[in-house]
């Protein structure tokens, strides 16, 4: 094998994105509809594409990254497997009691908030062992029951058994041990273990984890088998490597030992992907907005990292994985607006989707949504929506807005605004949540729209947060797959040890992190990575003694006085996201190593050559807030943009996969490599 | 500015919700107590420059006047940017905090110099003195057992702290560093809220802002006065629902309730009920109470409509009898008021019952607290273990009750970590089956939770009402379950523990079983479809006996299968049995008489 492709493939929920690069060569992309029924056949249709359209052959693939849903959608479409739970003798009901919480007391239609669907009672069987809070064995595991739980749930129909016993990320004994006995008996069956999937304490959440790790475990390992054969049966060679929820890549043999790592896979690689193409503009702090039909994902990167978090939500149930801090809110370009029995106006989370669409698609959809309300104000070509390939009809955007106007007594112009006013709202708040109640101001940051519908309300949102400057990559639609080509290689791999300040130990804490280091050089040694191009950074989650949540802060084994740095860097942290931090005592929750393969590729984006036509296609008569009648915008093309030319707001500029609109008070100009970069010029 | 756009009306009334959020995140996530931590025992809120509530935690149980008590000793003319008020004083709020626990914090928002609107957040305190590590006990007869109390005071005034004020109250607690702590979390939840609050003003202004709240006020109003309107037929309907007892005696004491319906509006008198009791079950219950109750029911699941003073305006007279267990003269004690609150919630929706033929939820459990201190041999080290437990929710007219839930909205200690801080060994946790009432919905399971003591020594003291009085099921549906507490379950030395106690010894390796109550059930039970028993059966949440006596439904010896022949005839036979609208121990219809004591 010679080659030097590169391959990035995203699967979104309606097209599947492919990005190819090769060193010296322009970018190429590519969309393929995405196939639901197994989406590996629209990866395959993409080789077969790139061969005939391009004269790329398959094996000149050197490197095949993907971002997958797969994991995402088993939970979502209720497709995972039938699970059964192993559990101590007593508590087979940690699940179903859960916190014994319920968010939404006066809710009409109230489910429970434990996912009990994973396994409801009679498929969670419990065995006599115990491990103490201090790690001593105070019942042995009963070998026999645990045979008979498995036999019995396998004959119930389970394809995959979860093991969670109490402390058990104290001492793992007992569950290895178990799955020793269950797989002798059931080699077919998979099995999660809680200490493997997510060794640290509080037994609800890590058996949430645990099951949802085995629910998906199948379909996963099923996907990434048959894509893994495909590609091999396709003459790649390159070996398929996984984006994870963290925005680090990982070889496919070890994304199917641990699917739950994969739920945020897709909006991960669109964080990678924004920060990569910030990066060629210079940028480092943004904040970035990807906004599609039903929602709007948004994340924040500070020099260069994206934030992350120790815990995530999937389908609303409390998921314990480290992710990319993605906050996804349902608004987004399909989202309905309503009036509320208290007689506001509301926009979302209902979706029109793409079936029926908004009512400007013609599709029969009836109600107004916020596109609809975007051709009311003249923001959006009907003649130029997607590149032209659907025809918006406006009279039907007009009818569904102006229903929602009649009983608001508004104009159709001002409820247009109203929904947009109510939308960027709904989307600022998102955006304080991951920034202003993190500890960021977000005035430092530059906002990054992604997606097809972010461009459209950059300039609002911005101006709402204080925010003076809006980078709009180059090709915003198919960021997440360019990101995959730009993620490192990452294994991480954490442990508790729950330790009072007292009793921190130096030599325990450095053994317990060889220990955690020798699993991830193994992993990096499975995909052939070398020794020397690892990074290794080691974490602990602290909190104050007596304290329920942690913190995560770097940690640094080698340096003079590594527990007063923890202490003085856990303080820090805790006065920057909660904005006190007394001199408290501090304690020691769980130790992590990550263990980063970066510089593989130094991805540089391409040089922009702007299309020789006019730039400026026409002038567009637009309705803005603030704004009592319509004023004249200059509708640009994108492709033609000359580097270094400004101009000002009012204007539109449009591109076959999102539409950017430029307010009045902001300045617009391409840079040498295409982005498109929007600064306040006023206040 | 009285007349803000709808869209205006929207983006504010967004912020001011998520203001507040962000002061609950704040206080959750860096309170040190497991109290307000795992529990999230706490309330915030932000109040209109008249002191009306405007927007707040959905807790009927807390009061909707916070601020008014500070109104009567500090004016708001006197008020400066950066004050920071707070007190715990139940009686000295006239029941604005119910117990002296929950501690209150409050902090004006200026806009240009103007008082536009107050940020407030409670919490309640892991210990403030008393008679008992936790300050709260079965066995208090007197307020003053229950702990230091602060009146409306002012702790922060140009940038100067009252320390004498906090040390003082710092000095009167078990917990010192925890109580700071989570002082300092409230404290700081508080005037992020003013801060947020401020900012909101600057952006759309301070008069936009008014405009919002008397907006806000509006929409619940209205919203509240429609429901009435088409929901409740005109008329007087009476209702009492009873308190097993208040620890010190075994006497039960009666919540009466006659709600008066005309037009769009209500009013409610609760003064038939008994007389103030002498153990700590009393509630000074705040006018505003019932009606956020019918507030959060009549409105809660309309999305747009806010918890606030609207709702107080939509319910007319609230009246009370003075020296009533639901208006207690000082010292009458306080802590366990829950028991009393909770009944105040079933008396009032039994007469909404009556009025709309039982279209309401059934009435739900008293949540369950154990109260375990253990010692080493010397007596020098003592472990405090409170733990709040859940309980069956009644169930509703439109679907099953909640198992296993904490009312209202508070968490649990994880096993893995009660384990770690407290002297005490969880050896069970699981659903209480067939505590749930039948019905077509089935009511709500309690749950069972096995204690093992590994101190040298413990003393239990326990909170556990529905024993004599279990929830009532409505409209065919059965009462709710009652619960038990057992020591060594099964063994030569069993015994029962009463359920409101105090003083229980028990030595190491004693097991304690806590099985608490459920909710009531709706509808007939022989209703329900027969495949939906048998499931519930599988899963652990009744038993094939009940299966077949409450709800009609045979199952095969492997119970996975249902005896369609059988369960025809057996629901045939039991549909020969007269139901009444409400069922506790037996059907009724009307008001039930107090019981002797059993």
């Amino acid at each position: 094998m010679s080659g030097d492709l590169r391959i990035g493939v995203d699967i979104g929920g309606t097209f599947t994105d492919v990005v190819v690069r090769r060193p010296g060569s322009p970018t190429r992309i590519m969309k393929i509809p995405t196939t639901r029924s197994d989406p590996s056949l629209a990866v395959l249709e993409a080789l077969q594409r790139m061969q005939s359209e391009w004269g790329l052959a398959p094996d000149e693939v050197a490197r095949f990254v993907h971002g997958t849903t797969v994991a995402t959608n088993a939970v979502l479409e209720r497709k995972g497997a039938k699970v059964g739970v192993i559990a101590t003798e007593g508590f087979r009901d940690v699940l179903e009691i859960g916190r014994q919480m319920r968010h939404q007391m006066y809710q009409l239609a109230l489910d429970p908030e434990t996912p009990t669907f994973l396994a409801p009672g009679r498929m969670r069987h419990e065995v006599p062992e115990r491990i103490s809070a201090t790690g001593e064995v105070l019942k042995a595991l009963d070998e026999a029951a645990v045979a008979d739980a498995a036999d019995a749930l396998v004959a119930a129909g389970a394809r995959a058994i979860a093991v969670v016993f109490l402390f058990s990320f104290l001492d793992d004994r007992h569950e290895r041990r178990a799955r020793e006995i269950i797989l002798t008996r059931h080699p077919d069956v998979f099995v999660s273990l809680s200490s493997e999937v997510d060794p640290a304490f509080r037994e609800y959440e890590r058996t949430v984890v645990t099951a949802f790790d085995a629910y998906v475990k199948p379909v996963v390992d099923r996907y990434l088998a048959n894509l893994d054969s495909g590609l091999l049966g396709a003459s790649v060679s390159a070996p398929l490597q996984v984006m994870q929820s963290r925005g680090g890549i990982s070889g496919s043999w070890t994304a199917r030992l641990r699917p739950v790592r994969l739920f945020l896979s897709g909006p991960a690689a669109g964080v990678i992907g924004a920060k990569m193409a910030a990066e060629t503009a210079g940028v480092r702090d943004l904040i970035t907005v990807d906004v599609g039909g039903t929602s709007c994902d948004i994340a924040l990167i500070e020099d260069g990292t994206p934030a992350l978090r120790s815990e995530g939500l999937i389908d609303g149930y409390p998921v314990r994985v480290g992710m990319v801090d993605v906050n996804s809110i349902g608004s987004g370009g399909g989202s309905i607006a309503w009036i509320d029995v208290a007689g506001g106006l509301r926009v979302g989370p209902q979706s029109a989707g793409s079936e029926p669409g908004p009512a400007c698609y013609g599709r029969g959809g009836m109600e107004a949504t916020v596109t609809d309300a975007s051709v009311v104000l003249g923001y959006l070509d009907p003649d130029y929506f997607a590149g032209g390939k659907l025809k918006l009809r406006p009279e039907l955007a007009h009818d569904a807005v102006a229903r929602i106007a009649g009983r608001l007594n508004l104009t159709v112009e001002q409820a247009a605004l109203g929904i947009h006013r109510i939308l960027n709202a709904q989307m600022a708040e998102g955006i304080r949540l991951v920034s202003i109640r993190q500890g960021h101001d977000p005035r430092r940051f530059t906002l990054l729209p992604l997606g097809g519908g972010g461009a459209l309300h950059a300039c609002a949102l911005a101006e709402e947060l204080g925010i003076t400057r809006v980078l709009v990559p180059r090709h915003p639609g198919v960021l997440s797959a360019a990101g995959l080509l730009a993620a490192p290689i990452e294994h991480e791999s954490s442990t508790a040890l729950p330790r009072r300040a007292e009793d921190f130990d130096l030599g325990e804490v450095k053994h317990t992190l060889h220990g955690l280091d020798q699993r991830c050089s193994a992993l990096m040694n499975d995909e052939k990575v070398e020794r020397g191009a690892v990074s290794v950074r080691y974490f602990a989650d602290v909190c104050y003694a007596g304290q329920g949540y942690h913190l995560e802060v770097p940690f640094e084994p080698d340096a003079a006085d590594p527990f007063g740095a923890l202490t003085a860097a856990f303080y820090a942290a805790h006065d920057r996201t909660y904005g006190h931090a007394p001199q408290a005592p501090i304690r020691l929750v769980n130790l992590r190593t990550v263990h980063t393969a970066v510089g593989l590729e130094k991805l540089q984006e391409d040089d922009w050559f702007p299309a020789a036509r006019e730039a400026l296609i026409r002038r567009a008569r637009i309705l803005l807030p603030e704004q009592q009648a319509p004023v004249e915008a200059a509708v640009y093309d994108r492709a033609a943009l000359k580097a270094g030319d400004p101009f000002d707001g009012p204007a539109i500029v449009e591109q076959n996969d999102t539409t950017t609109l430029v307010t009045p008070g902001w300045r617009g100009r391409a840079d040498t490599h295409g982005n498109l970069v929007l600064e306040r010029t006023s206040n | 500015m009285r007349n803000l756009d709808t869209v205006t009306l929207e983006l504010i009334k967004g912020a001011i919700q998520s203001a507040r959020v962000e002061m609950e995140a704040l206080i959750e996530r860096s309170a040190m107590s497991p109290f307000i931590r795992e529990k999230k025992d706490y309330f915030t809120a932000f109040f209109d420059r008249d002191g009306r509530l405007v927007v707040s935690t959905a807790l009927p149980m807390a009061a909707g006047n916070l601020i008014d008590c500070i109104f009567e000793r500090y004016p708001r003319d006197d008020m400066r940017p950066g004050d920071l008020y707070l007190y715990n004083d139940s009686y000295g709020s006239h029941g604005a905090v119910s117990h002296n626990n929950d501690m209150v914090f409050v902090a004006p928002v200026f806009s240009d110099a103007r008082i536009v609107a107050f940020a407030e957040a409670w919490g309640h305190l892991w210990d403030i003195g008393g008679m008992v590590p936790g300050s709260i006990s079965p066995a208090a007869t007197d307020v003053f057992q229950e702990g230091i109390v602060i009146p409306p005071s002012r702790v922060l005034r140009d940038g100067i702290w009252n320390e004498e004020l906090i040390r003082t109250f710092v000095r009167n607690t078990r917990f010192p560093d925890m109580v700071r702590g989570d002082l300092s979390a409230i404290m700081a939840a508080v005037r992020l809220g003013g801060r947020r609050m401020e900012e909101i003003a600057e952006r759309f202004g301070a008069g936009a802002v008014e405009a919002a709240f008397a907006g806000m006020l509006d929409q619940s109003e209205r919203a509240l006065r429609k429901a009435f309107a088409e929901r409740v037929p005109d008329g007087r309907y009476s209702f009492r629902d009873y308190i097993d007892s208040d620890s010190v005696s075994e006497k039960s004491y009666a919540v009466a309730v006659t709600v008066e319906k005309r037009g769009e509006t209500i009013a409610l008198d609760y003064s038939a009920s008994d007389d103030q009791a002498q153990g700590a079950i009393n509630f000074i219950m705040d006018s505003s109470v019932p009606k956020t109750m019918c507030g959060l029911y009549f409105t809660g699941q309309e999305a747009g409509v806010a918890l606030n003073g609207g709702f107080h305006r939509a319910v007319g007279e609230v009246k009370t009898r003075p020296g009533s267990i639901v208006s207690p003269r000082e010292p009458a004690p306080l802590g366990m008021r829950s028991h009393c609150l909770t009944r105040v919630n079933s008396s009032l929706f039994g007469a909404f019952a009556k009025a709309t033929g039982g279209n309401v939820p059934a009435a739900s459990s008293v949540y369950v607290l154990y109260y375990l201190r253990s010692w080493n041999k010397e007596r020098t080290e003592l472990d405090l273990c409170i733990e709040g437990l859940a309980v069956g929710f009644g169930a509703r007219p439109h679907a099953d009750g909640i198992d296993a839930v904490y009312y209202v909205a508070q968490k649990n200690y994880p096993i893995e970590f009660a384990e770690m801080e407290f002297g005490v060994r969880v050896e069970g946790y699981a659903m209480h089956a067939d505590s749930g009432g039948p019905g077509f919905h089935r009511g709500g399971c309690g749950i069972v939770r096995d204690l093992r003591v590994v101190g040298d020594e413990a003393v239990i003291g326990l909170r556990m009402d529905n024993m004599r009085w279990p929830a009532w099921g409505v409209k065919g549906g059965m009462g709710g379950g009652a619960g038990r507490i057992v020591v060594n379950p099964g063994m030569a030395d069993e015994r029962e523990l009463r359920p409101m106690s105090e003083g229980n010894k028990l030595k190491k390796g004693d097991l304690v079983r806590i099985m608490t109550p459920g909710g009531g059930g709706w509808g007939s039970p022989l209703e329900r479809a027969a495949e939906q028993v048998r499931d519930d059966v599988l899963d652990g949440f009744i038993s094939a006996e009940s299966a077949e006596r409450d709800y009609g439904v045979v199952l095969s010896s492997d119970l996975t299968d249902v005896d369609a022949a059988a369960t025809h005839a057996r629901r045939k036979e039991l549909a020969r049995m007269p139901r009444g609208l409400f069922h506790r121990h037996s059907y009724f219809d009307d008001e039930e008489l107090p019981r002797a004591a059993e």
